[in-house]
């Protein structure tokens, strides 16, 4: 899934200070990373200690925000219904 | 609206629901009941994720509002290739996102406009080994600290980690490149996590109505 694929290899030993001059190879680094992958594109990032803590802060971030997909409390108020029924009066569904 | 293919992912996120087959069936000839159901059924999703991607109360409303009256003229195309709350969950995107449009959101200079500023940018920390937001962070935190994201940033965020869209998906609804996507969901969550670790030194609001009003 990674067609951009960077080449893991090159990023060991490398410090944040030399990713700041490839960031969007970084951005999409991260960006691509998904809790299911087979194939994990920051493997190289890993074991790296400047980047350990925040892959797992970021991924994380990511697993939180797959509970907010759960039904919410939040409900609209009971006017968008009558709205709703008001206009479903006045409509057609198209065939 | 023409059925796109299915995607097992989002299938997986949204298993059946009792009756619900029945009732898209029964509103399909339609039966007032049965769309009622559906109504009782989704409202809470769709006005959520109207919610995340507006930031407003009212204008969340009026985009629910929207969604299931396109919802009940579009219900006949509905094949069930895929979920339907998946179908349903796409159409109130889409709508969301031609709403945003009509207020001035450009889709040719899209790719440029979802940038925030610098301002809005998270800080370059990636060497930060500070573990604090491991096990720290609610549902309500990360609710509040979503809604606070700039909108080019929430925008993806949303269609990516909390409804599963995949980045090819997100470039067409954005009109924007799939590398585009995924540097703006790296930015979000970069921003998300500074905004998490202030929130973590603040009091708050307790709800994400409170948060987004």
């Amino acid at each position: 899934m990674n067609e951009n694929d960077s080449k893991p290899g090159e990023l060991n030993g490398a410090t944040p200070a030399a990713y700041d001059g490839q960031p969007d190879d970084l951005h999409d680094l991260f960006g691509t990373a998904t809790l299911n992958d087979e194939e994990d594109p920051l493997a190289a990032l890993r074991n790296d200690p400047n980047y350990s803590a925040l892959i797992n802060e970021l991924e994380y971030i990511a697993k939180q925000a797959r509970l907010l997909f759960e039904p919410a409390q939040e409900a609209p108020s009971d006017e968008v219904w009558k709205k709703i029924q008001d206009q479903l009066g006045k409509d057609e569904p198209e065939a | 609206m023409t059925q796109e293919k299915t995607n097992p992912g989002l299938f997986k996120r949204n298993p059946p629901i009792a009756g619900e087959a029945e009732a898209i069936e029964a509103a399909k000839n339609g039966d007032p009941d049965a769309f009622s159901k559906l109504y009782a059924l989704h409202k809470r999703r769709v006005y959520t994720l109207c919610l995340r991607m507006l930031g407003n109360v009212s204008e969340a409303e009026d985009m629910t509002q929207e969604a299931f009256l396109h919802l009940f003229r579009k219900l006949g195309s509905f094949r069930g290739e895929s979920a339907f709350s998946t179908w349903l969950h796409r159409l109130t995107v889409n709508l969301v996102l031609m709403h945003l449009r009509k207020k001035g959101l450009n889709l040719v200079s899209l790719e440029e406009t979802i940038s925030p500023s610098e301002e809005d940018a998270p800080k370059r920390d990636f060497g930060s080994r500070d573990p604090m937001l491991a096990g720290s962070v609610d549902r309500v935190a990360l609710e509040r600290a979503v809604a606070s994201l700039p909108p080019g940033y929430r925008m993806v965020f949303v269609l990516h980690d909390v409804e599963g869209f995949e980045h090819n998906e997100i470039a067409t609804m954005l009109d924007c490149s799939t590398g585009n996507s995924k540097s703006q969901l790296h930015k979000a969550r970069l921003k998300l996590r500074e905004l998490l670790r202030l929130q973590s030194q603040t009091p708050q609001p307790t709800s994400l109505k409170e948060a987004s009003a």
